[in-house]
């Protein structure tokens, strides 16, 4: 299934707005999405789409709230863009089926105070260590 | 059994940057590990935000001593699309000759310092003096070992006269030769393949499950590599085998990393052949207009990755960087179960973190 294929279906299913990024060689396609179908969303792209591997996971604050951008990979580029709603701090957490998503929801939830639901050790990853460097793996 | 704790890091001889990885034994086996970052957090990608662009260009090349120069490729290139600008055509080959250069020497600190942490002295002490040569190169055409400054926005700022190129030929025929040597070794001796074969061991689920890149991506059989999937600069006119492995350990990334070298190696070769006359640079607007840009592009350890945002000011909205290491590092409490004690060191480094990119 090329992405051209995954965003056509993807707007049969969900229709939900999409845009572009500029990247190299050929634009990122965008596709923006409710914080309420975002799992399943999520879910179908990983069970039925080539889309699984996760580059990484982008956050920004804008004037409309928290913004997480979720970069995917098949051959080209694909972001899944969520904006959460105003006075909303959670989202449901990738780990059980990407674990590759770990560091990264760990990394956006340190720096811009986010939860992840589901993700079982969201420990900061780089900053507020305990001082005891003998403590049990977590 | 009573499982005991091992702290292995920050500051451990066999961690060349901090970290910590806490390994819970039950005897001389691993039974559990956990991984703590942090400890070289510079806040980049914060300080990226109150600094200009020009800035910047001196910040980003210092998230890595090891890649600096890739990283402020990749930043510039994505600059570059943000202002509608290309670089010349002599610029980008240039940068692909360092890019490369900056390859190679990574790879054979890489394996330096494995065969160091084998035991295997003797590849240690060849892979780096023959590390040398190239970095004598990089510091011929940049002034600097590691550090090269080299890219500006729109272009670089150092040329190579015409009376280096058969000299930098000549030394990389000879390092050919030398790698060569390597490669014979790493393949037949007993020695090595006793340590590192079965050792560390991901299948290709794995590599998707963590959405690993590079060459350990590579050595498990998963073919991904942004010079030939995202071609940037000159990558789609140049001719090059992206290598893989199935064996999934520590050998296959051993061999993988070798093989990558003589690539890069016939990659400078290919860019000082053709390396085209003209400007190295163009001129571009100050203000950098408003948008957003994400760059892939092939680090040494695998895809790295900018997303900049602009609003129109002289400093960046934001700057998000990831590097490759931190999608190998998440694997290696999978890659330490069961192992034994001895074996906790040729994982460590058969996975070539570089824990300054990770941290930021």
């Amino acid at each position: 299934m090329t992405r051209d294929e995954v965003i056509r279906k993807l707007v049969q299913k969900f229709p939900e707005p999409a845009g572009t990024i500029n990247s190299m060689p050929v634009d990122e396609k965008v596709i923006s999405i409710e914080l309420e179908s975002f799992h399943e969303i999520i879910t179908w792209l990983q069970k039925e789409t080539p889309f699984t591997h996760l580059t990484t996971i982008t956050a920004l604050k804008t004037e409309a709230g928290n913004t997480l951008l979720y970069h995917f990979w098949y051959k080209q580029g694909l972001t899944i863009k969520v904006v959460l709603p105003d006075g909303v701090k959670s989202i449901p957490s990738l780990v059980e089926q990407l674990p590759g998503a770990a560091y990264y929801e760990r990394e956006v939830a340190e720096m811009f105070g986010l939860d992840f639901e589901g993700h079982v050790n969201l420990m900061p990853l780089f900053k507020d260590l305990p001082a005891q460097n003998t403590e049990e793996p977590r | 059994m009573n499982r005991v704790t091992v702290p292995i890091g920050p500051q451990h001889p066999l961690l060349k940057e901090p970290m910590l990885v806490l390994l819970s034994m039950e005897g001389e086996q691993v039974m559990e590990s956990a991984l703590r970052l942090g400890y070289v957090h510079r806040g980049i990608e914060r300080l990226c935000q109150q600094r200009t662009y020009v800035q910047n260009l001196h910040l980003i090349e210092r998230v890595c001593g090891i890649c600096s120069h890739i990283h402020t490729t990749t930043f510039c290139q994505g600059i570059e699309r943000l202002l509608e600008v290309e670089a010349p055509p002599r610029a980008q080959y240039l940068r692909t000759l360092l890019c490369e250069l900056e390859r190679v020497h990574s790879h054979l600190l890489w394996l330096g310092v494995l065969a160091k942490h084998i035991g295997f002295d003797t590849i240690f002490m060849y892979a780096w003096r023959d590390r040398e040569i190239v970095l004598d190169i990089m510091e011929e055409i940049s002034g600097g070992r590691v550090s090269h400054a080299v890219n500006i926005v729109g272009g670089v700022r150092i040329d190579i006269d015409p009376a280096h190129h058969d000299t930098i030929l000549r030394r990389l025929d000879d390092l050919q030769a030398k790698i060569e040597i390597l490669q014979e070794v790493v393949e037949h001796e007993t020695s090595f393949r006793a340590r590192t074969q079965q050792i560390g061991y991901l299948s290709s689920g794995d590599i998707h499950r963590y959405c690993v890149v590079g060459p350990v991506a590579r050595a498990s059989g998963v073919d991904i590599d942004m010079r030939r999937d995202a071609p940037y600069g000159i990558y789609s006119q140049l001719n090059f085998k992206v290598i893989t492995r199935s064996e999934g350990d520590v050998w296959a990334r051993t061999l993988v990393r070798i093989d990558e070298v003589l690539q890069s190696l016939h990659l400078c070769r290919q860019t000082l052949d053709d390396l085209p006359r003209g400007e190295i640079s163009v001129r571009s607007k100050r203000r950098v207009p408003s948008g957003e840009v994400l760059v892939r592009a092939e680090a040494p350890r695998g895809e790295l990755v900018y997303y900049i945002q602009s609003d129109g000011s002289e400093k960046p909205a934001r700057v998000k960087i990831r590097t490759p290491t931190l999608t190998t590092l998440i694997t290696i409490p999978n890659q330490l179960r069961g192992l034994s004690l001895a074996d906790v060191s040729v994982v460590i480094s058969g996975v070539d973190m570089c824990v300054s990119c990770a941290d930021r």
